[in-house]
This record gives C-alpha cells, structure tokens and sequence, in this order.
C-alpha cells in the first residue's frame, strides 16, 4: 500500500464532454488524500467507442497515442471501467505485431487503475471521510466486474461511507444495456434491458443507484427520467467525494 | 446506423411484445442460467472447464484422425459411415437411402444440425412423413412454427395455444392441461414411433476410443427412435466427437448440467452400429452421417476455431439478456443465442447476419457460463472487425461504408486535441437550440434519434473538464508539460 | 477409403495445419484413463459402504420420480413386484402382462408361483424377434435386471446383451429394475471403469428415472415417450450374493 507521488488522471471522453462533474469529484477525493495529481490535457479518447465496432486499425491509432500521452506517468487513475479494460488487455492485442508497442501497452496496463481499484487495491483504503445520506444500491457495470473482477472494491468504499445504507439490488452484475453503439443501433432491444435493470433498483428500495461507469449510468438515468422515476444516478466518485448533487 | 426495420429488429420485436415468451424465458433464466453458474462454482475441482477445454482443443487439432477412427470403429459394429462435405451431399445420401429402403415414415429426435442441413423438406419432397417426436419439436413442428430455444423449444407458446392447436390437429377435445395434453401427444406419437421406416437422430457426442455416439432425452423418444425402426440414420456435426470415454464422460456430464441442472438426462443412449447376433430388437442398420457444411472452414481460422468445442448444451442461453428479451426466432437460425450469434454468421455468411454480430453487448456472461470456456465475446467483436473493414478470405464486405468513414474522421478528431476541443465547441454551440427546459436535448431524428426515442440525452457539459482543469482546478499544481504527439520519438 | 472420404479428412488436416506445435501425440491423447485406482477402491469396498451409497442413491432417487425398494430376498422383491403390478393400470395394451428379461437373477424369482400373479401373461424376451416385439407392446409392465447402479445419480447402466433386447425398459408403461447391492457404484467414472471391462455392448443406456418433460410451460409431466413410472427394487440380502449365474463385478465379500 505506496503512496505515489503524483497520480495521472485519465478522463474518460464522457466525463469530459457530458459528467465533468465525476472528473471534479475524482480531484477532490485525490485534493483530500494529499495526493498531488496531474493531467495531460491532450489526452482525448482510449479508443474503445472504436474497438467495440470493430475498427481496430482507428483504436490502434488511439492507442498508440495514449500510451505515448501516459506512459511516463508513475500511476494513471480513470473513472471508468471500460476504459481501463481497454487499455489492459485490448491494447496489447492490438498492438501485438509489433513488439516494441506491444511491451510499451503492457507496461502502461500495468499501473493504468480503475478508481474504486485504486483507493481499495493499491492505497489500501477503505474510509474516505464521506457521508452520503440513505439507502443506495449498487450496478456492477459488465467490463469493471467479469473482465477486470472488480465487484468488491466499490461496495467496501460504499459501505464505509457514513450514514449510506448499501442495498444490494437483484442481478446487480445484469448488463444495463448500453453496450455502447448497440445502445443507438439497437435501441429497443437496449431499452428493454435497461428497463429491467431500473425495474430491480426500484425493487431494492434504494434513492441512489451508484455506478463506475458514466456510459452504463447516462443509460440508466436517461431512461429513468423518461420514465419518470425519481432515483439518483451518481457515479462512485460522487459520493465519495461528499456526494454534492449537481 | 440504426437497423429499426431488419429482419432481426422486427423479430426481435415480436419477441419482447410476446407476453408468454418473456414471462417463460425469465423463469428459464432465473432457475437455468442461475443454477449453471452456481453449479460451476461449487464444482469440486474448479479446474475441470479450463481443461475439458484444452482436450477439446486437442481433440480439433486431431480431428481427422479421430473421425477415421470413430469410422472404423462403427464399421467394425456393422455400422456404415458416410462424410458428408456438405448439407446438399448429407440430404442426397439419406434421401436415396429411404428411397432404397422403402421408406414412408420417418421419426426424429431433437436435432438441430437435421434443421441446418433442411432435411425434412428433402424427405418430404419424396412424399415421406417426417414427424418429431420431442414433443416441444412436435409442437412447433404441427404448429408450423420453429423452435426458439435449443433445449424448450416451444417455450414461446402457451398452454392455451397448445390445447387450441392440440384440438385442431389431433383431434382431441380442447384442454390446456399440461398433464392431458402431454399423454395425447405420447399417445399420438408412440403409434408413430412403433410403425416408423426410420428413426433418424442428430448426435451427441461420439467417441473414438469405443466407437459409439452418445445421445441424450428426458423423454425417451430418442431410445424409442433408435431401436424401434428398422433403420436408424444419425447425423453428426463432424466436431461432436471425444477422443477417449473418459471425455465423453466428463462432456456429457458438463452437458446435462449446463442445459438443465441435471447430473444426467433421463437418459443417456450409446450405440454404434445395428442389433448383434441374438438381438432381439434394435435396427437392423445404421448409418452415421458425418457432415462439414462450413465445419471445416471455422476450423481452419485459428480465431473462430474453439466455437467447435460447443457442445450445445445451451446454457448461454439461459445467462443472455439480450436472447432473454428478444427470443430465438430473432436469430433466423437453428442456433440462436450467444452460441448462435457467432456460429450463424460463421456457417451462413457473414454479411447476411451482420445484426447477429453487432447486436449484442459483450457483456461476458456467456463466458462465465460456458462449460467448455468458450470466449464467445472475443469471436463477436472478431466478427465485428471483419465487417468494419470487410475479409475476402470470409468473403465478407466491409457492412457500412457511412459508419467506416465516421470512424476514419473519428479517428483524425482524436489523434490531435486541438481538433478534438474544437469539435466540441461547435457541437455545444449547436446544441443549444435544442437543449428543453429540463435540460436534455430534444428527440432527434437521425444518429442519436435511436436512443433518445426511448431515453433522455444529456447535452454537452457548458464547461468540459479539460476546460475546468484549465480555468481552476488545475491550477497551482506542479505541472508535468504537456507531451505532444508530434513531439515523441520512438524508442526504437 | 472412398474419396470422398479421403477429401473430408484431408480438408480437415489442411485446416489444423497450424497447430503442430502444440499437438499432442495421438497415443497420449487416446491412452484410456488409468482405472487402477477406481477399481481397487471398488475391490475393497464394504458392503457397509455399500449400504451408505444405497442411502445416497434413495436421497437422489426421490427428486427425480423414481421409487427404490430395498428387498432382503428374493421372495420380497417377487412380492413387491406383485404389489407393483396390481396397482397398476395398462396404459397401451388391453391387459396388464409382464415381459421380463432373459436374467438367472430374474428366473430366480418365480413368479410362476405367486398366486395373485397367476392370471397374469409372463413372457421372457429370448427368441424369435417378431414374438418378442409383439409380446413387448402387450406387455404393461417391462422388468430387467440393472448391470450396475450408480449412487450420486440414481442412475442404472443397462447393456445390451443377446436374449435382452432395449425395449423391456422402454416400451412398457412401467419399468421394473433389479438392482443387486454388490453392483452399486459411487458415480459415473466407477461405471464407465466396469463398462470398459466389458466387451463392447452393441447398445447401453443410462436411465435416471421415469420419461419425463416440461416442454409445455415449464410444467413437468412423467410419462412422454418412455415408461412414466420407474421402480428400483436393490437386493440387500444373501440373494444379492447367491444369485445364480450372475458374477459379482468387483467385491469377494458377501453379506
């Protein structure tokens, strides 16, 4: 359990340009642990968005611009699930024929963290300081729990929040439905998915539904909005942060 | 971009607004795809998937020397072997076989390859009645319909539609008792069974070492379709074989786990060839149907081949959310599920089901619950990758040029930063007209009109982060210079 | 080796090309599992030990419908069968009769001799074919005598032997199977150990309980297309070990 001496963001594209609000949240966590912090304002996409159609010569091109955006970083810490699955195990699929990338993509996978890994995993923390009032449940988005197996890291970060009761929902670890492009060219289908994962967070009874990912929650709060249920969509680093509504 | 009106969308449609399919295919889901994974989870020996996977691949890498081996095998029992290179030489073989034995009725087994192959309508066309006799199959089958599930084929249809139609065509008075209506099709269905030509099966699992091929029921029609008639013909996807009992075993066991939760089927046939001197039943021959029919062609491509180890058991069926809304007759294919959404296109082109490719969303459960660890995610986004760009060696066309360029223009957006920003400015500066009072855009026809017809779209934040850490929260931090992409040299 | 033949293999070696590498030799890939350890846990197991498999075997028996009996002799079973058969209505054919297999074990039973069998046809599965089709789908009730059972899935093993054909268990409405304590394994893997001594069976099934489906709305009937009930009668006592003609497969140790 080191402290590093600075920690890199990686700001997911939709942080960026839709939640800067969670990229703020991750800045205060960091500001509170004393932890200095950078951020290389070039970065612009992991490439995922283009992996996941099938056009890997476009997220090869990404990658490699990632990796020479991050890789003197000490320690490179993002918001996103799919984003750091990205970089660790598709990176150097990607970049496999030529050995050199290949070596570069794994060695910045390999200190390249998930936020909820980061604090539980590598800092050891489990009490951030932060209340969050009420009864909040859990979606376990699908690349942070079965590709990289983080389930335990966010609920151990939620438990120790003070007065948040974590409610544990049905098939907390069901896919949302977002899928990413499959959420637009499929969009029935996607929405039927969503639909039933809303229908079990309604069920668990919580106020908030806390996620790690901000594709999987601009999923699920856009359809709940037009549904016109009343729960509260925050990513992780929200209520860690205080859990200031914006 | 968006496939509202494909043959796959609109099944898929019918699908989820058909109230009996999805009230089943839940229950299926929640007692199947639950109870499999817990299965694997407390299995005794956690390593046993991970290796039944690596003799799998073994046995592919043998394939041809097995097969041989299976052949002589069944030859030496008194059985005849036939290796049909496609669907077209399968149907010709068995066709003049029923034509040779005088053949006027024919009983199946549940078989999804003898769906593949289309041979019914080729047995038909002789005026020969063919009749399933699951009596799922049978349903579908009388109802005129196609099966939607692998293991509970007529799971989209309900007890009232089976009394109506069990009224109609066998003559019975209306009943939708599950119990009545199963002993009028075992009494309809024995009387076929005991007067048929041919009993004609798929296959298992066959062995090599034994020279058997194994076959699974709860019903008991299969037995009955195996030893009743004179001929019993079955068909055999040429990468459904063990290499030792031993794996056949641990397979079968792995088999009727993962599509029902059961330790073993009811029961569980093994045969490999007609009746011996001094049988008093059991046919008089049998005819094992080796078919490729593009087999061969995803066992060349070193991505696809281990979709061969499947042993279709159909749990990935059971853990899909997306086959759990949409149904198996979305899929347009004997296989539907995860498993179908990859073997489909492999077999039956690739372009023509491009929807089975892409709609999915690589959620991994499918994964996770595959007995023989198959990594059926990864092989989608492989499909996807040959429909960005197209692959003569697959004979695939690139699926959408329009998308193909977005992602070319994609790409020069984000490989400099300055461009990047600068598109986003544009985009919030037009989006202000359509941003409403409760602050999401507008429906919009067109790219974003898929979602926001079932869901809210945020706009574009007024300030992005990068501007945020620019104006204020970066400020006062030591700042590591920013690297330009320009500026980096390679390590050689 | 017929061309065709020849071109379907080759087109498969052509296609494995690439994997020479990492191929196992075929022998090594063949080489039966090693059955010494299993049969010698087999050899020396008690018949206490056999009697705790029995109880594993009736817990696994009860979810799946089918009814176990333990019978110290001979003379029970007879009986049970009795009980079985006039408790039970025909489903097929006009009257109830019985068609039992070609066994010592079942010869031994005599159940010429009981009278509330006496009005009922008894017919044995040797001879001519056609006779012995035509008695099986007279025949409401169809009894064999199990090769082997297996405890952790209530599962009996039937081979195919000449003079005891596949239909007795399958045709009938009902099926009764004899089971002697002696030949009670643990699981699969101690069958297929005893099944690979065997010369080869033209035909073995394994049966875990009577036919059943759920096709219709997940609602499970017994009874599709097989026998709808299935009894197992286990022979605990010295009939176990005295049954005439029928070899014990692993265990010296009697009763």
């Amino acid at each position: 359990m080191s402290r590093p001496t600075t920690v890199t963001l990686f700001i997911q594209c939709l942080v960026d340009a839709l939640f800067p609000e969670v990229g703020e949240a991750m800045v205060r966590i960091f500001d509170r642990l004393a932890i200095p912090l950078t951020y290389p304002e070039n970065q612009t996409c992991c490439g995922q968005p283009a992996y996941t159609c099938g056009y890997r010569h476009e997220a090869a091109s990404a990658a490699r611009r990632f990796i020479d955006l991050f890789e003197q970083a000490e320690v490179i810490v993002c918001p996103s699930g799919s984003c750091v699955a990205m970089v660790r195990h598709h990176y150097p699929e990607l970049l496999k024929h030529d050995p050199v990338m290949h070596q570069r993509a794994l060695a910045v996978g390999s200190k390249t963290f998930e936020l909820s890994e980061y604090l539980a995993d590598v800092l050891g923390l489990t009490d951030l300081g932060a209340t969050f009032p009420g009864a909040a449940t859990y979606h376990d988005s699908c690349h942070l729990a079965r590709t990289l197996g983080i389930r335990e890291q966010p609920r151990r970060l939620l438990r120790h929040v003070r007065q948040l009761q974590l409610v544990e929902m049905a098939n907390s670890d069901t896919c949302c439905g977002f899928g990413g492009a499959f959420s637009t060219n499929y969009p029935e289908i996607s929405v039927a998915l969503v639909d039933d994962k809303i229908d079990h967070i309604v069920e668990s009874g919580a106020e908030t539904v806390v996620g790690c990912d901000a594709g999987c929650l601009m999923n699920i709060r856009g359809r709940m909005t037009r549904r016109g249920i009343d729960i509260r969509v925050m990513h992780l680093a929200q209520v860690l942060a205080g859990g200031e509504r914006v | 971009m968006i496939h509202r009106s494909s043959p796959y969308s609109e099944a898929a449609r019918d699908g989820m607004h058909n109230a009996c399919l999805q009230k089943s295919l839940r229950n299926l889901q929640a007692r199947y795809g639950k109870g499999a994974l817990d299965i694997w989870q407390s299995l005794p020996d956690p390593g046993l998937r991970h290796r039944v996977k690596a003799r799998r691949m073994q046995t592919l890498a043998h394939l041809d020397q097995l097969l041989a081996l299976l052949a002589e095998g069944v030859e030496a029992q008194g059985g005849q072997v036939y290796f049909a290179a496609t669907a077209e030489d399968a149907n010709r073989y068995v066709r003049d076989l029923a034509r040779k034995h005088g053949v006027r009725r024919v009983v199946k087994g549940k078989s999804m390859l003898s769906a593949e192959i289309g041979i019914d309508a080729v047995l038909a066309a002789d005026g020969i009645e063919v009749i399933e006799t699951d009596l799922g199959e049978f349903i579908v089958q009388i109802a005129g319909s196609s099966a939607s599930h692998i293991i509970a084929p007529c799971i989209h249809m309900d007890r009232q539609q089976i009394g109506r139609l069990f009224a109609d065509r066998l003559g019975i008075p209306y009943s939708d008792d599950p119990p009545t209506l199963t002993r009028a099709a075992r009494k309809a269905l024995r009387e076929k069974m005991l007067t048929a030509d041919m009993g004609l099966t798929g296959c298992n699992l066959a062995c090599a070492e034994t020279g058997q091929i194994s076959l699974v029921s709860n019903e008991g029609n299969i037995r009955m379709a195996t030893t009743m008639p004179k001929l019993h013909v079955a068909l055999m996807g040429m990468e459904r074989i063990a290499a030792t009992l031993d794996d056949q075993r641990q397979l079968l066991q792995l088999l009727t786990r993962g599509a029902a939760l059961q330790k073993l089927s009811t029961y569980v046939s093994f045969l490999g060839g007609p009746r011996r001197e001094g049988d008093p039943d059991g046919p008089e021959a049998f005819h094992l149907v080796i078919i490729d029919n593009g087999r061969s062609r995803i066992l060349a491509d070193p991505d696809f081949r281990e979709v061969l180890a499947c042993i279709r058991c159909g749990a990935c069926l059971n853990i899909c959310p997306v086959y759990g809304r949409i149904g198996g007759h979305a899929y347009h294919s004997p296989y539907s599920g995860p498993i179908g959404a990859v073997i489909t296109p492999l077999l039956q082109g690739i372009n023509r089901h491009a929807d089975l490719c892409r709609g999915e969303t690589l959620y991994g459960a499918c994964r996770d619950i595959c007995p023989v660890d198959n990594d059926l995610p990864r092989m989608l986004a492989a499909l996807r990758h040959k429909l960005a760009y197209g692959d003569p060696a697959w004979q695939v066309r690139p699926h959408n040029r329009l998308e193909a360029l977005g992602f070319a223009l994609w790409q020069r957006s984000i490989s400099n930063s300055w461009i990047y920003e600068m598109l986003l400015r544009v985009v919030r500066a037009l989006q202000r007209p359509f941003v409403n009072p409760q602050g999401v855009l507008d429906p919009l026809p067109g790219l974003k009109g898929g979602w926001t017809e079932g869901r809210d779209l945020p706009p574009l934040a007024a300030v992005s982060f990068r501007e945020r850490w620019r104006t204020t929260l970066g400020r006062g931090r030591a700042q590591v210079p920013a690297r330009s992409h320009k500026e980096q040299h390679h390590d050689a | 080796m017929t061309p065709e033949r020849i071109a379907f293999l080759y087109r498969i070696r052509a296609a494995v090309a690439d994997t020479t590498a990492e191929r196992l030799p075929l022998e090594a890939l063949l080489a039966p599992a090693d059955d010494g350890p299993l049969l010698t846990a087999l050899a020396g197991r008690t018949r206490n030990q056999r009697m705790e498999l029995l109880l594993q075997l009736i817990a696994h028996a009860a979810p799946l419908n089918l009814q176990v009996t333990t019978c110290a002799t001979l003379t029970v079973a007879a009986g049970r069968i009795a009980a079985i058969t006039l408790a039970s209505e025909p489903e097929f054919s006009g009257q109830k009769a019985l068609i039992l297999h070609e066994h010592p074990l079942l010869q031994a039973l005599a159940l010429d001799t009981l009278a509330e069998l006496e009005n009922i046809p008894k017919q044995w599965t040797s001879g001519a074919t056609p006779r012995v089709r035509a008695q099986t789908l007279a025949a409401s009730i169809g009894i064999t005598v199990a090769d082997w059972g297996i405890a952790e899935s209530a599962t009996i093993v039937q081979l195919t032997r000449p003079g005891r054909p596949r239909s007795t268990s399958l045709v009938p409405s009902i099926h009764i199977a004899l089971l002697p304590l002696s030949h009670l394994v643990a699981d699969l893997a101690e069958a297929f150990a005893l099944v690979r001594r065997e010369p080869e069976p033209a035909s073995m099934v394994l049966i875990s309980g009577p036919s059943k489906t759920a096709d219709i709305e997940g609602c499970m009937v017994l009874g599709a297309h097989g026998p709808r009930a299935l009894h197992l009668l286990v022979l605990t006592g010295a009939a176990d070990a005295a049954a005439p003609g029928f070899p014990v497969a692993s265990c010296s140790q009697c009763c």
